[in-house]
């Protein structure tokens, strides 16, 4: 019964939005006269992107902006209180260098690592490239809660004598040293927390970069093969940049995922011992310290910060459109 | 075709007396790839072990000496996981994450094409606004649009949850499928326009198959990123019993002072399964040619 | 024309049933106000843990057999979150179970509680004193403890210490012989994820506690008395005493930071036991191996001089139904205490004076309820009475950081700027 009651869900979720499509295309033709119907029917196609993204996501983000001026209860307009506390607090500037160390490492390695994994594949048979692609991609599988109890054996510490449960201390010990809790150290726990997200992500670049490794087409490879370039010219001067759209695409992807992450910092040192972030400060500001004025200016903090990046990829899609 | 043209040419550039990768750079291939591959799964064979393993032992010894010296094996974190009525949410897990996954990727395709292919005012700005909203973090979103199905009566139904899913998902997909599409070659789309195909033909019959292998890999994640959700399942399927998905359903077994997280070993591994059997369904169509072969047909 | 629009009308019409059936395709919309009066009432709560869920599961149903009514519980692993986005967005629970009167008292000052007269809930007798002061804002009293567990509690090994102390001399006494005699006197955890420090937290209430009785500690948990005051930088150091002795603590303070509280006590039961002591609420005993009575015993934090803390969680009401007030009076009642407290599943304390504490499914429970009830003075958890900027954020935060290496003032400091204006 409840198996009915879901595939009958299922079928009217897919079934309504395929509908809802070809209705309003049908409409188009249909209703409008010849010469509104170019115009009018981009807005088919985008519509109801469109429509869904503006109430659940350009509302709250206008929302948002607005609240950034107001005070914690969002009641009173206080001017530009809350980006002085941006701009002034010591615990703010410590998240933000931390975010800059995490902007600059975690989308570049996850970048390299799935490229270098979607490339070697590529060059095994059908089965062993399978195998290993899943494999990197298991992670990105297990849930966020899973995935931090993975790492708490990796990186757990136990008192000297008792046995490590840890994987890196038992390692370590083995070699002679005293047990180190790892993630208290402030000096490099900043990345010991990034290696997580690297681990989780790497999958994400492999899956999306072998999609557009597949797509280069054969013979450009074979011609470049004939006039007797090694592999390694190959893959930089062939295949690279017919990917490199994707590569911007993903690298930015991932690039917005960091800036998002907070459940790695929240699972694992809940911010202590220096590895707090924006997002997760985000969270406590909005949920703990009720906040929402210094909550919300964060978060236009990060739109902010995305503009740069954004400007790129506008640039790269124009050049796409030049040159297809 | 443009993009090939233009490789090739690129590619006949090279001109310096390497050789193709022999018998030694095969190995060299096969040993780096290995060697990721194993520091890339060995946490998870942590938690597989530690989630065959009995409480107390995980807890005073690390789980590479059951490996070396095996003591005992149970499958208790297992039963008392799958006895806490998973089957339910099981079923209800599909019915939110399939429309979830479906709908907005059906509905990112169509924007893409149009932003890709279709002349209209406002096209950059619009797409800019999209991107953008990727940065928006979810959690501004959820009070205003709890406000609203409040006021229209639908939380705790699916539909609650598609909807969300389907706004949460939608900027990257738009991002992503807008590169892909807008790659495809100028040729194939300017032809079935002579053939006398409008807009919506050429999507359906052209875009949509040259796109399996970006769709398909959106659908990958969009689908993991549902099915592993707990927040939005939390805010708008609410305590709804009928309704509860895995992740609710695991949450219910975990005590909230820590007691039971050893059962988060099984769960994990219980709750993986599905998206495993998405990710290798969907494998089969990242397949070299796959879009040479169509365009060319 | 004909086919094509006709199919158009049906391609409209199956669209809009589409979404229709969707909004309604799945189970019971709770369905209240069908003239008998049964409604379904919704009960937001953080009881997690199987067998917990059972027992509170158990006075529901007991309350659904008496009026009628049906209760929707909705179990949530982060209430402050769930919560708050609730009530923002119009769609509060009839019912909350919050494990903190101070993020409740928030809710009452914006006007999201209902005062539980307004329910029909006015009679409190028989309650254990303090209970019903939890949740009292302004003078009107919004919520109850339906459920506490003592959180003062030290539990020992018997084969290691003879007569449990109980004052804080004793308790360095007791350290110093069992270090002598060559056992680490303390198994000491606080890693928690987020809230790394919680544990910690309660050691400094028990020793304000039972330093400044119940009004000093009344009016440090309300602001009024600042963590820089001499009397709560003396509770820190007196912590000091126990936190920062190398020898003391398994691990030393190293092994207090990053020991998962759960795992704390696991030590205290390895051959032979690498330490004797260990301060926690009763839920810890589940991590325990040995015997209630013969190998272990428990007793009050010597701190607390002879004062209990208690945490628990406060029913409230976040809606005009009077059948939520039924449930909260249900929940208050002879009737309901017993139902959940003396099920098998619950790991908790009754509320009322008059419960019978052999009705406790375990001894060690039994003796739990007993030191409550023989406590000289009880409060409750302070770090939950405070804002959450500070009792679920700042206070715990801080003590980490003051346990990996930042100084006392300037820890002290950081939580008393956290205090909201």
């Amino acid at each position: 019964m409840k198996l009915v009651t879901a595939l009958v869900a299922i079928v009217v979720g897919v079934g309504g939005i395929v509908v809802l499509f070809w209705a309003l295309n049908a409409a188009v033709d249909r209703l409008l006269p010849e010469r509104w119907r170019d115009k009018a029917r981009p807005w088919v196609f985008i519509g109801p992107a469109v429509l869904i993204v503006g109430i659940y996501l350009l509302y709250p983000a206008v929302d948002t902006i607005r609240r950034s001026f107001m005070d914690a209860r969002s009641e009173n307009f206080v001017g530009l209180d809350n980006f002085d506390w941006l701009a002034t607090d010591s615990s703010v500037r410590e998240i933000m260098v931390n975010n800059l160390l995490w902007i600059l490492v975690v989308p570049a390695v996850s970048v390299a690592v799935g490229l270098a994994v979607a490339v070697l594949a590529d060059k095994l048979t059908a089965r062993w490239e399978n195998a290993a692609k899943s494999l990197i991609f298991l992670p990105m599988a297990i849930s966020f809660v899973g995935a931090s109890t993975i790492w708490g054996f990796i990186y757990a510490w136990r008192a000297e004598g008792q046995p490590q449960i840890g994987l890196l201390n038992a390692i370590w010990v083995k070699l002679g040293g005293e047990p180190i809790a790892w993630l208290n150290q402030e000096a490099y726990n900043d990345f010991l927390l990034m290696v997580i997200m690297i681990w989780l992500q790497a999958g994400f670049a492999m899956v999306l970069l072998s999609a557009a490794i597949k797509n280069v087409p054969e013979d450009t490879i074979e011609a470049a093969r004939i006039d007797g370039a090694t592999e390694i010219q190959i893959f930089w001067r062939v295949v690279v940049p017919q990917i490199r759209s994707s590569i911007v695409v993903v690298g930015t992807t991932i690039l917005i995922l960091v800036l998002k992450v907070f459940d790695i910092i929240l699972v694992t040192t809940g911010g202590d011992f220096g590895t707090d972030v924006v997002a997760n400060r985000f969270i406590t500001e909005l949920f703990i310290n009720r906040h929402a004025g210094r909550a919300t200016a964060l978060v236009v903090f990060l739109i902010v910060v995305t503009i740069p990046f954004m400007i790129v990829n506008i640039r790269r899609f124009r050049a796409q459109e030049a040159e297809r | 075709m443009t993009a090939e043209a233009l490789a090739g040419s690129k590619a006949s550039g090279v001109t310096s007396g390497g050789v193709p990768a022999g018998g030694l750079g095969r190995w060299l291939v096969r040993g780096a790839l290995a060697l990721l591959v194993l520091v890339w799964t060995l946490p998870t064979i942590g938690l597989l072990v530690s989630s065959f393993r009995p409480q107390q032992a995980v807890q005073t010894s690390g789980w590479w000496t059951q490996i070396t010296s095996p003591l005992e094996w149970t499958f208790d974190s297992y039963t008392t996981v799958l006895d806490g009525g998973m089957g339910t949410a099981f079923v209800n897990s599909l019915a939110v994450s399939i429309p979830s996954t479906v709908i907005p990727i059906l509905a990112a395709a169509f924007a893409a094409y149009a932003f890709a292919w279709m002349e209209f005012r406002g096209r950059e700005v619009l797409f800019v606004v999209f991107v953008g909203l990727l940065v928006v973090p979810l959690q501004v979103a959820l009070t205003p649009i709890l406000r609203l199905y409040s006021s229209l009566g639908i939380t705790g139904e699916f539909l609650a949850v598609w909807l969300a899913h389907t706004a949460f998902g939608m900027p990257l997909a738009v991002y992503i499928f807008r590169n892909y599409i807008g790659s495809l070659p100028r040729e194939v789309i300017e032809s079935a326009k002579v053939d006398g195909a409008g807009h919506f033909q050429i999507f359906w019959r052209l875009i949509i198959p040259l796109s399996v292998p970006a769709l398909a890999a959106y659908a990958i994640f969009q689908f993991l990123w549902v099915w592993n959700d707990l927040l939005v399942a939390i805010v708008f399927l609410g305590g709804n019993r009928e309704v509860a998905v895995v992740t609710q359903a695991l949450q219910n077994l975990l005590g909230s002072q820590g007691q039971a997280w050893h059962l988060l070993t099984a769960g994990a591994f219980i709750t993986m399964v599905v998206p495993l059997i998405v990710f290798f369904s969907l494998q089969r169509f990242f397949v070299r040619g796959l879009t040479a072969g169509s365009v060319k047909g | 024309m004909g086919t094509k629009s006709k199919w158009l009308r049906i391609a409209a019409l199956t669209g809009t049933m589409a979404l229709l059936v969707a909004a309604c395709g799945d189970g019971d919309d709770g369905g209240g106000g069908d003239g008998t009066g049964a409604q379904t009432i919704t009960v937001l709560h953080d009881i997690g843990g199987e067998e917990e869920q059972e027992a509170l599961q158990a006075a529901l149903d007991a309350f659904e057999a008496a009026t009628g009514h049906t209760v929707q519980p909705e179990l949530t692993d982060d209430i402050a979150t769930t919560l708050n986005i609730r009530v923002d967005g119009n769609n509060p629970p009839d019912v909350v179970l919050h494990p903190q009167p101070g993020a409740l008292a928030a809710f009452a000052a914006e006007g999201a509680l209902t005062p539980l007269a307004d329910v029909g809930v006015t009679d409190f007798d028989g309650l254990v004193p303090g209970m019903v002061e939890t949740g009292t804002f302004d003078g009107t009293v919004y919520g109850v403890v339906v459920k506490a567990a003592v959180s003062s509690l030290l539990w020992y090994r018997t084969d290691l210490v003879d007569s449990p102390p109980t004052t804080w001399d004793e308790l360095i006494t007791l350290s110093d012989e069992l270090v002598a005699g060559g056992t680490t006197p303390w198994c000491i955890g606080i890693e928690s994820g987020g809230a790394t420090g919680w544990v910690t937290t309660n050691w400094i209430e028990d020793i304000v506690l039972g330093n400044e009785g119940g009004d000093g500690y009344d009016q440090w948990t309300a602001g009024d008395l600042d963590f820089a005051s001499p009397e709560i930088t003396a509770a820190f150091e007196q912590a000091a005493e126990i936190f920062f002795n190398e020898d003391y603590v398994v691990g030393g303070t190293t092994g207090i930071v990053n020991t998962p509280f759960g795992d704390a006590a696991v030590p205290m039961w390895q051959d032979p036991a690498a330490c004797a002591l260990h301060r926690q609420a009763g839920f810890i005993e589940g991590s325990f191996t040995g015997e209630f009575g013969t190998d272990y015993n428990v007793t009050l934090f010597p701190a607390t001089d002879g004062g209990a803390v208690f945490s628990g969680n406060v029913a409230a009401v976040m809606t005009d139904s009077q059948a939520a007030g039924q449930l909260v009076e249900f929940l208050l009642s002879s009737e309901g205490q017993e139902a959940w407290h003396s099920h098998p599943g619950s790991g908790s304390l009754s509320v009322r004076a008059d419960f019978d504490t052999s009705q406790y499914p375990s001894a060690s429970l039994t003796g739990q309820g007993e030191l409550l009830a023989g406590a000289s003075v009880a409060r409750f958890d302070g770090s939950d009475l405070m804002p959450s900027a500070v009792g679920g954020n700042a206070f715990f935060s801080e003590l980490v950081a003051w346990l990996n290496g930042q100084d006392l003032a300037t820890t002290l400091a950081n939580i008393d700027a956290a205090w909201p204006a």
